[in-house]
């Protein structure tokens, strides 16, 4: 009996606090959840208005017993234990202040806006006591705020999302495996360092910078696109040329080059230590059996480096419901023409927080919270591949 | 290796190759293909390199060339004009600048602080509370609540937009980081060093700052590195949060980015301090000013770039590890 007693009250408390939340939800209890034939069932229907109206409080009391259940039944319950436990605790305070600062950042940032999902079930309407207050006194609206997910165009910057994402992550990998591969067997060790300096150095640098360096490329009358093929004689003028900020059919092919010049150098960079920590003896018994290069490439390296291939790839699918909102935002300058090429996900939600007034934040807030909930799906599906695979390469 | 015992072997098929150390030279490829493959990576460094070098010769472009000719490598002049007019602008450019340097500062060392503070602990494995502080971490990797709440909770519950906090706080903490600095704890520190030192009487405080992180510096500096460039290279926070009517706060990588979404930005900006005639307005040069800015810009970075790559690269093998 006594074993019972924790979980007991502690479910007891999550049972008021969810249908307190539930109650706090109902804007009107002959309209809201569950709602019973009114003549039929008078009790129930009598208990249904009594959380409606009483939600906040139950609330409160829901959260009460949880936290006596933590903090004041475990001293009623077992006195040694508990003791026992705050002297751990006690013993690690420095430990645990050394915690504190990185706590509170996430805490700030990260726990503090998680709340702010209910937006996204509610129709916004803003209120004189600020914008929380408003969220709050804002009326439920159940899920249509998720309607926008069958028009075209947000389709469209889901579409776009997911396979620039899933195009990049193959083309990064072989992109990478190879430069890591070639680097290892270039003789002259020095300029092998050169050679790496050079090609990681653009992930040093934001997508704004890197809007200029297109810009400065290829930009309609300036750009130094056209005034090489001026001179190579391939146009009579630089101004027959196609603007391309105006030319979507080009910008896939843009945004994959700029994408790898950005990206090839540090995603190499894993697989070049990974060449560098398998064991010559191999390669030494693969020569000594006569191996050509490319054997020794097709058996011995890229065999070893399939491990690291496969956890990279599939940590990169957790990743795909975000895209890149530097890449996206910054190289098209806002031109109207792109957008259906490059419009992702990120950019879209961006443009509507900044660009609107707050009367469309439950729309805005139902696409955020449609793709956090999306990589979530994708991170953890994709962890459990990983941990059937390489269990000591998971993530959690 | 030892370096008597060495004589080229050959087989009936394949040889071995010693270089100068003794050192069998297993991945070596014959000069041919060596020559190719040079000049495949001599090319695939020109990609990298030569937008950046071709942004620094704009830079020194006249704006009359630069109209007529547009951007080219080999202008037919070079002109300093461009950085002597960002020089005469310290309102402007020097205010940004300064703000940059400031909030990179700032950021760097408190987040560097921060991470490795958070990351101590999480090594430690007589730190009970370790799977607590670990999930809480990883929550947040794996889930958010979504660019909007996280807007309003910035502007509105904390209310640090438009202040120096909301370019600085928000990238405080780096979770990534956070497990590479812990990797590079267990991988770096003994716990037999720490053991000791508490035998000897010495406080968790005092052990952390005198023994472990002296020994980490290595772990510390690649995390100060990457913190450095987030903070030099962030101007997300400044789209979102700061008053675009407002200048005093604005970061260079922020102004790069409103120069080059408005053809007139500059002009404007020059105009509204209220220094300028009209004629003098006109002759403020546009296209090659942007580049310099620019320039400038990544300056720092592309400067301590070269000399640190080896911490840079070093982190990222430290966070393969288990990333």
């Amino acid at each position: 009996m006594k074993k019972a007693i924790r979980p007991i009250v502690f479910f007891l408390g999550l049972a008021i606090l969810i249908a307190g939340f539930l109650g706090y939800c109902t804007p009107d209890a002959s309209m809201g959840w569950l709602s019973g034939d009114q003549n039929t069932w008078n009790l129930w229907q009598r208990f249904v208005t009594f959380i409606a109206h009483n939600g906040e409080t139950l609330m409160l009391v829901g959260i009460g017993i949880i936290l006596f259940r933590i903090f004041v039944l475990p001293f009623l319950l077992d006195k040694k234990i508990t003791v026992k436990k705050w002297r751990i605790f006690g013993k690690n305070i420095p430990l645990t202040l050394f915690m504190i600062p990185g706590s509170l950042c996430l805490l700030l940032f990260n726990y503090l806006p998680m709340p702010g999902i209910v937006l996204a079930f509610k129709t916004f309407k803003k209120g004189r006591h600020g914008v929380v207050q408003s969220i709050a006194d804002s009326a439920w609206n159940g899920l249509k705020g998720f309607s926008f997910l069958g028009t075209e165009t947000v389709q469209n910057y889901i579409r776009n999302t997911l396979l620039y994402n899933l195009f990049w992550m193959f083309l990064g990998l072989v992109v990478a495996v190879m430069i890591a591969i070639a680097l290892s067997h270039l003789r002259n060790k020095r300029s092998t360092r050169y050679y790496q300096t050079f090609v990681f150095m653009p992930y040093f640098l934001s997508w704004v910078i890197a809007s200029y360096l297109l810009y400065a490329l290829i930009s309609y009358d300036k750009g130094m696109l056209g005034g090489v093929m001026e001179s190579l004689g391939v146009v009579s003028s630089r101004y027959d040329l196609e603007n391309l900020y105006q030319a979507p059919q080009y910008w896939p092919l843009i945004l994959t080059l700029a994408n790898q010049w950005k990206y090839m150098g540090y995603n190499s960079i894993i697989y070049t230590a990974a060449i560098a920590g398998i064991e010559t003896e191999m390669y030494e018994a693969a020569m000594l059996d006569g191996a050509g290069v490319w054997q020794r490439i097709r058996y011995i390296t890229i065999p070893m480096l399939k491990p690291m291939m496969i956890i990279m790839t599939i940590m990169a699918m957790g990743r795909m419901a975000n895209a890149d909102f530097g890449l996206f935002y910054n190289l098209p300058m806002g031109s109207g023409p792109l957008l259906k090429i490059t419009g992702v996900y990120d950019t879209y939600v961006f443009s509507m927080i900044t660009g609107s007034s707050t009367t469309n934040y439950g729309t805005i807030a139902a696409t955020s919270l449609f793709q956090s909930v999306l990589g979530f799906v994708l991170i953890f599906s994709s962890n459990m591949v990983v941990r059937k695979i390489s269990p000591e390469n998971s993530l959690f | 290796m030892n370096q008597q015992s060495i004589a080229p072997v050959k087989t009936e098929r394949g040889k071995i190759r010693y270089n100068a150390n003794g050192q069998a030279d297993l991945t070596g490829i014959s000069k041919g293909s060596n020559i190719v493959l040079n000049i495949l990576f001599i090319l695939l460094a020109a990609f990298c390199v030569i937008p950046v070098l071709l942004v620094i010769v704009v830079s020194f472009t006249p704006e009359s060339i630069i109209t007529r000719r547009g951007y080219s490598f080999f202008p037919a002049e070079l002109t300093l004009y461009n950085y002597e007019y960002l020089f005469m602008q310290p309102k402007i450019i020097g205010q940004a600048y300064l703000m940059t340097i400031m909030v990179t500062l700032v950021g760097t060392t408190m987040s560097t602080l921060i991470i490795c503070l958070f990351a101590y602990p999480l090594s430690r494995p007589d730190y009970p509370f370790r799977k607590v502080f670990t999930v809480y971490m990883f929550i947040t990797m794996v889930f958010g609540g979504g660019l909007l709440p996280y807007f309003i909770v910035v502007k509105n519950v904390l209310n640090i937009a438009d202040t120096v906090w909301c370019l600085i706080l928000p990238l405080l903490f780096n979770s990534f980081w956070c497990i590479v600095m812990r990797t590079f704890y267990q991988q770096s520190v003994p716990a037999a060093l720490i053991e000791c030192a508490r035998l000897d009487g010495a406080s968790e405080i005092r052990t952390f700052f005198q023994i472990v992180l002296p020994i980490s510096l290595p772990g510390l500096a690649t995390v100060a590195l990457f913190m450095f460039v987030t903070y030099w290279n962030d101007y997300y926070q400044a789209m979102l949060f700061l008053n675009a009517q407002k200048d005093t706060l604005q970061t260079m990588q922020y102004m790069c980015y409103r120069a080059l979404s408005s053809v007139n930005f500059l002009r404007t900006q020059a105009a509204n301090l209220g220094m300028l005639s009209a004629d003098q307005l006109a002759s403020i040069p546009n296209e090659g000013y942007r580049m310099t800015i620019a320039v400038v810009t990544i300056a720092p970075i592309l400067c301590i770039y070269p000399f640190f790559q080896r911490y840079f690269v070093a982190g990222l093998t430290v966070g393969a590890v288990k990333g």
